[in-house]
């Protein structure tokens, strides 16, 4: 059966100093015998303050945040006319934003008479008869009727672009998109995203192979 | 003031905040003379930041950085703000525990940070942070992503595991992290960054007993991404072996890639992510090389040497038994016939007499399936004792259970009234209790099924198993399956 490799064992233990190898520490040298001595009354004190000490679940039990700490956090009063003033203000911010997006991207409409002397010029040129005459005419009533189509396909390929715009970084969207309280919710790589959509995929039915993440649970849970 | 002022101002704020706070160590002091930074200048970095999370100015914080890799910072953002959401009263003390040492441009350094909660809990958190000296002599943080507080196979951000049969790394220029295996989803699992750069490469190994193809597998990953960001374009999945093994493949290896753009990614200039799957039976070996586009191209000489490092540690193993190898390694677990044993845990199962049985993995501790030529499935999964948790209680366990029951879109049927629940388990020890579920949108007779979920907790296992019969027989055998376990 292979195990961990001992020299790639992690050389920092939980309490953050270096911890002895199994070799090192079979040859640490026994301490003296004084050394070993224990008050008579150790196993009493110990226990009592092992009997004292919270449990688990009274820890939970304690509010994470005390009367005066929810109160210093608290929104303030909202003013009679928030509502208002910000919908007027944001109503105002999107009118004028559009209205600075399309003016860059409609061109202005020509003149009458640009229209007129460019027809003109034109007939003059290929030498038209009256039915070419009348067709002319006819485009130039529909022009009236092609700028504002012009001008919905301009704002939609304005929109289609400005959808089109960078996004957060494919961690964080993948990160987002599963369970709080799930541990890989929080995973610094799309990997375990695309793992657990994988695993789903193969047990559409089961609980999740995945594992709590316990600061959600400690922390998150209790509120 | 815009917030995109605020937010340059708050940053120079805290460089000076930052660049004050460090006493006049020769390391600062003589910037020039000595390029790697000594413990008490990250210290003093530490310390700046610790400033900025005490005012709970996480701009301030965040801003303090140049970030190397903006996916790992956006990873950052998200968990200070979680954290100050959580609890704004949090006080965190921050510490390198291990001496600077030089990476590439880099220099790098493991810090413990220990949060302490306003009712006196405590919360041990490691990192791994890298920071650069600009050409004022100045620290400047570049880097900082997670790691366990306590972890096996690296050493010289070389990654080996015997158990799961590679290695890889120990390559100029990258930095080994390793990953908590419920964070990876996956049995085991490292990321490796080339500091300096957008560039990383994530390593997982999984299970899969029905042994599929390398290609089969690629192609699912790949869809599965593509599945969580419409925006991904795969390509075409080709076959690839990792240069170690290609002159002389050993039998039953194979290799394959698949290269998905990302054109949005990177404020538009366009990522890549590109899956590599090495297969020996039923073991998988996935690396996912990502990146922007542009440094993948200017650093494609480094990833090919971190792919080059990539080896099996054992050539010749019997196929079944490099798959079974790892499960037993990592979640304890062995199956005979039926019979599942777990000498991690020191307890033992006996699955419905004659049901295929299945070890899996996927980030809990453990997961075994049984399941009936009918179609009825009993999974048992074991949860580990969350990292920041000393044990599991029962306030603990009925959240998780909650959580797992609404991610399987299950409903709980009402339970009798009185009581919470749980009742001691006579011949294990610990608590148990039943419940049972119904979907809430079946989709076909399988999602229709009533579940019983019957839950054993201990201190250091939360045991849930999930029985789904097809009919009457095999809700029979898996009642009498989930009455054998023991825990000496």
């Amino acid at each position: 059966m292979a195990a961990h490799d001992p020299d790639f064992l992690d050389p920092i233990g939980p309490a953050g100093v270096p911890f002895p190898s199994e070799g090192e520490w079979l040859d640490l040298p026994a301490p003296p015998a004084d050394e070993l001595t224990i008050a008579p009354d150790f196993v009493d004190r110990t226990l009592q303050a092992v009997a004292a000490a919270p449990t688990a679940e009274q820890e939970l039990d304690r509010p994470l945040l005390d009367a005066v700490r929810r109160r210093a956090f608290a929104a303030p009063e909202p003013s009679p006319t928030f509502v208002d003033d910000t919908l007027a203000a944001l109503r105002r911010d999107k009118t004028a934003r559009w209205r600075e997006l399309l003016t860059r991207h409609i061109a202005p409409e020509p003149s009458p008479q640009f229209v007129a002397r460019t027809l003109a010029a034109l007939a003059a040129e290929r030498g038209v008869g009256a039915a070419d005459g009348d067709r002319i005419a006819r485009l130039h009533r529909w022009r009236f009727a092609a700028w504002p189509l012009l001008a919905v396909a301009a704002a939609a390929m304005l929109w289609l672009l400005l959808s089109d715009r960078p996004q957060p970084p494919i961690e964080l969207r993948f990160a987002q998109q599963e369970p709080a309280a799930f541990a890989h919710a929080y995973a610094a790589t799309p990997m375990a995203a695309v793992l657990d959509a994988r695993d789903r995929s193969f047990d559409p039915h089961a609980l999740s192979a995945g594992g709590p993440d316990g600061t959600w649970l400690l922390l998150e849970a209790g509120r | 003031m815009s917030a995109r002022r605020r937010h340059l101002l708050a940053g120079l704020l805290t460089g000076l905040a930052v660049a004050a706070g460090a006493p006049a160590s020769p390391a600062q002091t003589n910037a020039a003379a000595d390029p790697t930074p000594d413990t008490a200048a990250i210290t003093a970095v530490l310390a700046g930041l610790d400033a900025c999370f005490a005012r709970g100015d996480l701009a301030a914080y965040l801003a303090a950085f140049e970030p190397d890799h903006v996916g790992a910072h956006a990873l950052l953002r998200q968990h200070l703000e979680r954290l100050a959401a959580l609890d704004p009263g949090l006080v965190r003390t921050s510490a390198p525990v291990t001496p600077p040492r030089q990476i590439g441009p880099r220099t790098v350094v493991r810090v413990r940070h220990t949060l302490r909660t306003g009712d006196e809990r405590t919360l041990l958190e490691d990192t791994m942070l890298a920071v650069r000296r600009d050409p004022d002599g100045r620290l400047v943080p570049t880097f900082a992503v997670e790691i366990p507080t306590q972890w096996g196979c690296v050493r010289d951000d070389h990654f080996r595991c015997p158990a799961c049969n590679y290695e890889i790394g120990g390559v100029d220029g990258w930095l080994c992290v390793p990953v908590r295996p419920e964070r990876a989803r996956a049995l085991e699992a490292a990321s490796f960054y080339l500091l300096g750069t957008d560039v990383a490469c994530d390593v997982s190994v999984v299970i899969d007993a029905a042994a599929p193809a390398a290609a089969t597998v690629v192609r699912g990953l790949a869809a599965a991404l593509a599945g969580l960001d419409a925006g991904a374009r795969p390509g075409p999945v080709e076959a690839w072996l990792p240069p170690a093994h290609t002159a002389a493949p050993p039998p039953g290896f194979a290799g394959a890639r698949v290269e998905i753009s990302l054109p949005r990614d990177f404020d538009g200039r366009g990522g890549i992510a590109c899956f590599y799957v090495l297969t020996f039976g039923g073991l998988q070996h996935v690396l996912l090389v990502r990146g922007s586009g542009a440094a993948l191209d200017r650093h494609a000489a480094d990833v090919q040497a971190l792919l080059a490092s990539y080896r099996m540690v054992q050539t010749d193993l019997d196929l079944a038994l490099a798959a079974a190898q790892p499960l037993q390694h990592h979640t304890g677990g062995t199956l005979t016939d039926a019979d599942y044993r777990n000498a991690r845990f020191g307890f033992t199962f006996a699955g419905p007499a004659g049901w295929h049985a299945e070890l899996r993995c996927g980030g809990a501790a453990l997961r075994v399936l049984w399941s009936s030529s009918a179609g009825s499935r009993l999974w048992l999964t074991g949860y580990d004792v969350p990292a920041g948790l000393d044990r599991w209680c029962r306030r603990t366990a009925d959240r998780w259970l909650q959580q797992l029951l609404q991610r399987a879109d299950l409903e709980q049927k009402p339970a009798p009234a009185g009581g919470d629940g749980w009742t001691d388990h006579t011949l294990c020890g610990g608590g148990t209790r039943a419940l049972t579920c119904v979907a809430r949108n079946p989709e076909d007779a399988a999602a229709a099924r009533e579940r019983t979920i019957r839950v054993f907790l201990q201190d250091d296992l939360l045991l849930v198993a999930d029985l789904g019969a097809a009919n009457d027989a095999d809700a029979a055998a898996m009642r009498a399956a989930v009455e054998t376990l023991r825990r000496p």
